[in-house]
């Protein structure tokens, strides 16, 4: 039996019992074909080694087991119309706000660091920054583009967060509907975004070193100004308020 | 050997492998149809099942040059039955061996 003489066989018995996610399956069939050939097994000994295709694919019979939902179609059509409103008036307007708010800030604090550092003030009339020495702007400039940075990472998870929760929540829906008229179910997905060691990784590069860069930025930048103005409250002696 | 049995095996095997690090099913596949006598395709369903239980979690990841693989990762409620699990099987082997001893003399 050859590879797509397999893959046939078990698709046909996946498809009479109604089996959900089968391209799922058998995509990781196929990648076994595909590793176990690159070690120089051919089609047909692959396929004698994972086994009977008919027999592996009733092992993904669904659930026999009566459905507790099962008939209650129009309470869970009801059900899901409320859930539905709930999110999309509720929990969608507030994620976005939030993912706004979070963004604006980043994106003020990445320009106003920018702004302060390179003393763009006395060239370009939009930014309105307060007078003070040359030492001063570029450490207190420092410090604001570190949490530019900072805020960006984290607006960038909630984004991977809500986006998770999106997909977790439209599942939830298509298993709950598919459970009322009696048909299989997909696993459920997590609510938390499943970020790889590399993704978390690079993160926590970005995210460590602009904290720390902040903390020092900001204890040089306050401690020098106030120095040079000769008082702790140096704004008051730069005017910066009036 | 029953194949409930070998089942509720493999299942086992497959949690330690995973509190290792994150595998492909291919991985989980290979290595344990070489200790366990069992058919290569049959280590999929049950990991299928293991992840509607909610034992473990699949994700994409996309390699160099290729198409994005699955792969497999233990839940917190994976580890916590993997924990329960290996500290039952562990007793049931010692105590199966002290029986069986018996008869060597």
């Amino acid at each position: 039996m050859n590879r797509s003489e397999f893959i046939g066989r078990f698709r046909r018995v996946l498809a009479e019992q109604r089996t959900g996610d089968s391209d799922d399956i058998i995509a990781e069939y196929e990648q076994h074909f595909e590793r176990r050939m690159a070690d120089g097994r051919s089609e047909e000994e692959v396929a004698a080694l994972l086994g009977a295709p008919e027999e592996l694919a009733r092992q993904f019979a669904p659930d026999k087991e009566p459905k507790p939902h099962r008939g209650s179609v129009f309470a869970t059509a009801l059900g899901l119309g409320v859930a539905d409103v709930t999110f999309a008036l509720g929990a969608v307007p507030l994620a976005g706000g939030w993912l706004a708010v979070m963004g604006s800030v980043s994106l003020a604090f990445l320009l106003g660091g920018l702004a302060l550092i390179f003393r763009l003030h006395r060239s370009v009339a939009f930014f309105s920054v307060p007078e003070m020495p040359f030492i001063s702007c570029l450490l207190l400039g420092l410090a604001t583009l570190s949490l530019g940075v900072l805020t960006s990472v984290g607006a960038w998870y909630c984004a991977r967060l809500f986006a998770q929760m999106l997909r977790a929540y439209g599942r939830w829906r298509r298993n709950t509907w598919a459970a009322a008229k009696g048909e299989p179910t997909l696993p459920p997905l997590a609510v938390y975004p499943h970020l790889t060691a590399k993704t978390r990784r690079a993160a926590r590069r970005v995210a460590l070193p602009s904290l720390a860069a902040f903390v020092v930025t900001f204890a040089a930048g306050y401690i020098v100004s106030a120095f040079l103005a000769g008082d702790v409250e140096f704004w008051h002696v730069w005017q910066w308020f009036v | 050997m029953g194949l409930q049995y070998k089942k509720g095996i493999v299942e086992l095997c497959a949690l330690a492998l995973l509190n290792r690090r994150d595998c492909y099913g291919y991985d989980i596949s290979d290595i344990l149809s070489r200790y366990v006598e069992l058919s290569e395709g049959a280590v999929y369903p049950i990991l299928r099942k293991m992840k509607s239980d909610g034992l473990v979690t699949t994700y994409l990841s996309e390699e160099s040059g290729g198409p994005p693989r699955k792969y497999y990762a233990m839940t917190k409620r994976g580890r916590q039955v993997y924990q329960a699990s290996r500290a039952e099987w562990l007793t049931f082997v010692k105590n199966v061996g002290e029986i069986l001893k018996e008869d060597e003399s």
